[in-house]
């Protein structure tokens, strides 16, 4: 039993020997060091770009499959637009929006406009409506008399 | 003054001396008076040992890259507790121990989960991964030691780290953990002892 755990300690020394053997990588701590000290945000980032450049972009990258799956199911331009987001699109541009808001106070001024006599007239038949009413009360709330 | 303060006082009046030409000492009385570009110097020379020494710990680049960054930094703050009459090379090894120490103490608290919910969590997870495909590739042996060693305590793992793999003395030991000789001594027997255990347990494949 001692013998054997004795070979399963060589074997981890066998290892550990080898492993000795291994070198570090290059490490260049002083852009993140500048940066940590001098809390500098472009020294964090031109640190952060260095680590960056290091690493390699995979090369078993093969997008054939997924452009024709986009190709296959993107909208074909002779489908319908879509006429909400071409009138947001619209409404971005500068000249469309003051010629709208013109439009929109236009309306305003004159709706107010209209209203105005309706309104005036309104009032009257009200009164006019309210000389018929058969319960006094009522009469009272509608005129004051 | 604050670590900023001085920084911004080292861009405003930049070192006219060639930082290269000057000794450990001389550069450390120049980074305790603010000066960056002479702590940039100590950090250009001495980061290769120290990245030497912490790759036994950890063979994953990016946790080692941060294990560097964390020396260096530590180091700075605590330039005014070195004393000439040891080197410095040899101050700022005994901080990269304890800084790999505390790593070890630190991932055997909070052991990688993929399990964890947490989308940050998650891109933690994988990017340890990748360090790990990527050491296994790089430098294999290192990452079975580790592997194998990461189920004991932190301090037996700090022990038989350098005692195996950065192949250091039993008295060095003691000088860097702080530790005395007679108790570095038990405590690396220990270790073995621990080891040997999980060994018997879980097995080691011939190399």
């Amino acid at each position: 039993m001692e013998s054997h755990d004795f070979d399963e300690l060589k074997s981890f020394e066998e290892l550990a020997a080898r492993a000795r053997n291994e070198q570090a990588p290059e490490v260049d701590a002083r852009l993140y060091v500048k940066a940590a000290l001098t809390g500098d945000a472009l020294t964090g980032f031109q640190a952060a770009a260095a680590k960056s450049r290091r690493e390699t972009a995979p090369a078993d990258i093969d997008v054939r499959l997924l452009v024709r799956a986009a190709l296959l199911t993107a909208p074909s331009r002779e489908s319908a637009p879509d006429w909400m987001d071409v009138m947001l699109r619209a409404f971005r541009l500068p000249v469309m929006r003051l010629a709208m808001t013109a439009c929109f106070v236009a309306l305003f001024i004159a709706s107010t406009a209209a209203n105005k006599p309706a309104t005036t007239a309104t009032a009257a038949a009200a009164v006019d409506s309210s000389a018929n009413l058969d319960d006094p009360v009522m009469a009272f709330l509608v005129t004051g008399e | 003054m604050t670590e900023i303060g001085i920084a911004e006082e080292c861009v405003q009046n930049p070192p006219v001396a060639d930082e290269s030409q000057l000794e450990d000492a001389e550069l450390v009385a120049l980074a305790r008076e603010g000066d960056l570009a002479a702590f940039d110097e100590i950090v250009r020379r001495h980061q290769d040992n120290i990245t030497g020494l912490l790759f036994r710990f950890c063979p994953h680049r990016s946790d080692l890259e941060d294990l560097v960054q964390e020396t260096m930094i530590k180091a700075f703050k605590n330039l005014s507790k070195w004393k000439e009459t040891a080197p410095f090379a040899s101050w700022l090894k005994k901080i990269a121990v304890n800084t790999g120490y505390d790593y070890f103490r630190k991932k055997s608290r909070q052991p990688a989960s993929l399990a964890d919910t947490s989308g940050e969590a998650n891109e933690i997870a994988l990017e340890q991964l990748e360090d790990r495909a990527e050491a296994r590739r790089r430098s294999p042996y290192t990452e079975e030691v580790q592997r194998l060693l990461a189920t004991l305590p932190a301090d037996d793992r700090t022990v038989l780290t350098l005692q195996y793999l950065h192949d250091m003395p039993l008295q060095e030991i003691a000088d860097q953990m702080d530790w005395g000789l007679s108790k570095t001594k038990i405590k690396s027997f220990r270790a073995k002892r621990k080891l040997k255990e999980k060994l018997k347990t879980y097995g080691i494949s011939r190399f």
